[in-house]
């Protein structure tokens, strides 16, 4: 007489690449980079931006989504493929956020399909630090998990920078994050797709002050002849001392 | 032969059109379609054409034979620097490249598939002297790989007699003299006294046997490509799609690969030809030019380059005729292999995806940005062609702010009853000092504007100016 039972299953042997606790933070396949943002390495699996597969980014287009990738997107020397971007790079700005124009490579299709081709070619030529693809309209489904399908066969991370409406619709990315811009040039980020707990509250990120020159204090009688502008509300420490 | 010199000017319809090469109006050669439905060779035109009314005849054309025979030689030219045109094959003489290629096989692996991207079915042999080659590739003997001369002679000894003719045309009395000699196989003719077959059928046909049996030396007059890269390919039907063109751009880069091979060149321009239809209204002939970001000769790379260049084109007429044309070529002695990938190795793919964004997408959606010495901010940078290289502009630490989008046409806004900017209903709330910018009275283009960062209700930041003095606010970029 031969008894087959099954064995009971071990489950904390399962548990890192297989299974992952929905209430624990999940360990990436593919390494990820620090995000150059502290809060937010911390909420993100893996502590950064993953290196392979599709990252969403529901933003309203210059809403600060290159100030906040600019911390990652400025490392490195490989090339970075912008898809339709919502206007001209201006270059002086892309200095001070560092980010170095020679790696630039702006592409303008004319439709939707040309971004989708060229957003794969940039994935399978895995020559590119990061393919940067800011979605005009809604994409389909299919084309969305054939790019995901691409950024995970290479080394090549696609970023697709849609708007906070597509929130409700279905997306084959692993990570998807929600930015609202906010008073005093600062953003709030919400990691609502992620391999791990549901986040409490959004992040709060100051994001660097553009250029140089910090936001004066309006003064009562400006030198320039202009009607007087509204009061802003003044620093606060923290954001001085990102400025500095 | 003289099917497969048509057949390599129709690309795609090998299988279906039934199609006859005639020559004194008898049928030299049949399509597979056209022996499917009994025509067969040797009929005369009009017995095929009964059989089979939609048979499309065609006259043999010497020329268009040997022109094919010459792109298969520049295709083969990859494999070595010497070759042989016979006027229905190339020779090559491989003893020295073959451990170049890894060994006889993989040599005749590689012949076949440039043969094949050619459009070409070719029959191989190979023996230790050209003219056993030739005898074997013709007379069909089913094994066709010697490589000592001892076997080599046995093999050519079991030839019939009639095989000679591929090396010597014999005329008829010779013909018949043969005959009744009653020799059947090529080492029988060969073991006859040879100062009797010198008389009967001259000299020629012992030179030719001993040539062909090594006894006697071999002279060639070796191939020499032309000077200048210029293929043309006339082809039978109209092409209306881009996908019979990109077919018959195809078979004429193993061509152009084989010629850049044996001059040790790579490409950087090349042009390709389309020949409209020269009717009743003729159109002039159209030329696609393919720029390179980096010189190559991979046929693989040249033909997604060519498809993705093709597709974009829209076409003003049918096309009749194709001619690529090499535009530009650069030396190049190839590079050495690496076990390991060595830092700048990527240079190439990297221009390689660069090259297929601009042949699908066009030069001008695909730019690099160029900083300029300017401070009117729509004239401080410049699209250029991805191929160019930019160099970067020097650090300021003191740079005014600039947003991260600039709007190509700066947007008029309106403003409420204070004179503050309104844009999309919304009162926006000047956060910055104004920045003046004040330049341009050289050029004609002045502009005098005093710049502000704004916030509106949405938080963003955009970057706005008014017309100095006193003018309307405008909408000039946003920072992201």
């Amino acid at each position: 007489m031969l008894s087959v039972l099954p064995a009971p299953i071990d489950l904390a042997a399962l548990e890192g690449r297989l299974l992952w606790r929905a209430g624990r933070m999940a360990e990436p396949p593919a390494l990820t980079a620090a995000t150059g943002w502290a809060a937010l390495d911390a909420e993100l699996p893996g502590g950064g931006w993953p290196l392979a597969g599709m990252t969403e980014l529901l933003i309203e287009p210059a809403g600060g989504e290159l100030a906040l990738l600019a911390p990652w997107l400025g490392r490195g020397r490989e090339p970075l493929l912008w898809i339709a971007p919502p206007g001209w790079p201006c270059v002086a700005a892309l200095r001070s956020l560092g980010l170095a124009v020679e790696r630039l490579v702006c592409v303008d299709p004319a439709r939707a399909a040309d971004a989708a081709w060229a957003a794969e070619q940039g994935l399978r030529a895995g020559r590119c630090a990061a393919v940067l693809w800011w979605q005009a309209g809604p994409i389909a489904a299919a084309t969305l998990r054939r790019l995901h399908l691409a950024a995970q066969a290479g080394t090549t991370p696609l970023i697709t920078l849609r708007a906070p409406a597509e929130r409700s619709h279905s997306s084959p990315a692993p990570l998807r994050l929600a930015c609202a811009p906010q008073p005093d040039y600062r953003l709030a980020v919400e990691v609502f797709k992620r391999r791990g707990p549901p986040m409490a509250a959004p992040l709060r990120l100051t994001l660097p002050w553009p250029g140089s020159v910090r936001p004066p204090v309006p003064e009562r009688h400006d030198a320039v002849d202009r009607p007087a502008p509204a009061p802003v509300a003044a620093a606060s420490p923290a954001r001085l001392a990102a400025r500095v | 032969m003289p099917l497969q010199a048509l057949l390599a000017s129709l690309p795609g319809c090998e299988a279906t059109l039934p199609l006859a090469v005639v020559e004194r109006h008898r049928l030299v050669g049949a399509s597979r379609a056209a022996r499917a439905r009994g025509v067969q060779i040797g009929q005369s035109n009009a017995t095929a054409l009964a059989l089979l009314p939609t048979l499309v005849v065609q006259p043999r054309d010497p020329a268009r034979e040997a022109a094919f025979v010459e792109t298969l030689a520049l295709a083969l030219a990859a494999l070595t620097p010497r070759l042989v045109l016979a006027p229905s094959g190339v020779l090559l003489e491989v003893g020295s490249t073959l451990r170049l290629f890894g060994g006889l096989r993989a040599l005749q692996r590689r012949a076949l598939a440039l043969a094949q991207d050619c459009n070409a079915q070719v029959r191989l042999a190979c023996a230790p002297t050209a003219a056993a080659a030739w005898l074997l590739a013709t007379s069909g003997s089913v094994r066709r790989r010697v490589l000592q001369a001892t076997s080599c002679a046995r093999r050519l000894d079991a030839l019939p007699v009639a095989a000679i003719e591929a090396l010597l045309p014999l005329a008829t009395a010779q013909r018949e003299l043969l005959e009744a000699l009653g020799v059947q196989r090529l080492g029988a003719l060969r073991a006859l006294p040879r100062a009797g077959l010198q008389r009967r059928f001259g000299t020629a046909l012992t030179r030719v046997l001993d040539r062909a049996y090594g006894d006697a030396p071999e002279v060639h007059d070796w191939f020499e490509p032309p000077e200048r890269f210029a293929l043309k390919r006339e082809l039978l039907q109209r092409a209306d799609n881009a996908e019979v063109l990109v077919a018959a751009t195809q078979a004429l880069l193993p061509a152009l690969t084989g010629w850049l091979q044996r001059r040790w060149q790579a490409a950087t321009v090349l042009v390709l030809r389309l020949g409209h239809e020269r009717g009743r209204e003729p159109a002039p002939d159209t030329l696609l030019w393919l720029q390179l970001s980096t010189p190559s000769r991979d046929a693989v790379q040249l033909a997604l380059l060519w498809r993705e260049r093709l597709q974009r084109q829209v076409l003003i007429a049918p096309v009749y005729e194709i001619e690529l044309l090499l535009e530009a070529a650069v030396p190049d002695g190839g590079r050495p292999g690496e076990l390991l990938a060595l830092p700048g190795q990527g240079e190439d793919e990297r221009a390689a995806l660069l090259d297929r964004l601009v042949a699908r997408l066009g030069p001008q959606r695909v730019q690099r940005w160029q900083p300029l010495a300017d401070h009117r901010p729509e004239r401080a940078q410049r699209a250029r062609p991805v191929h160019e290289a930019v160099t970067p502009a020097p650090a300021d630490p003191a740079a005014p702010p600039r947003p991260a989008w600039l709007l190509p046409a700066p947007e008029p806004l309106g403003h409420d009853a204070l004179g503050r900017p309104r844009h999309g209903g919304d009162t926006l709330r000047l956060c910055s000092r104004a920045e003046r910018i004040e330049s341009g009275w050289f050029d004609g283009a002045l502009v005098r504007r005093d710049y502000h960062v704004a916030e509106g209700s949405d938080h963003r930041l955009r970057w706005v100016y008014r017309e100095h003095p006193a003018g309307g606010w405008f909408l000039h970029g946003w920072f992201g």
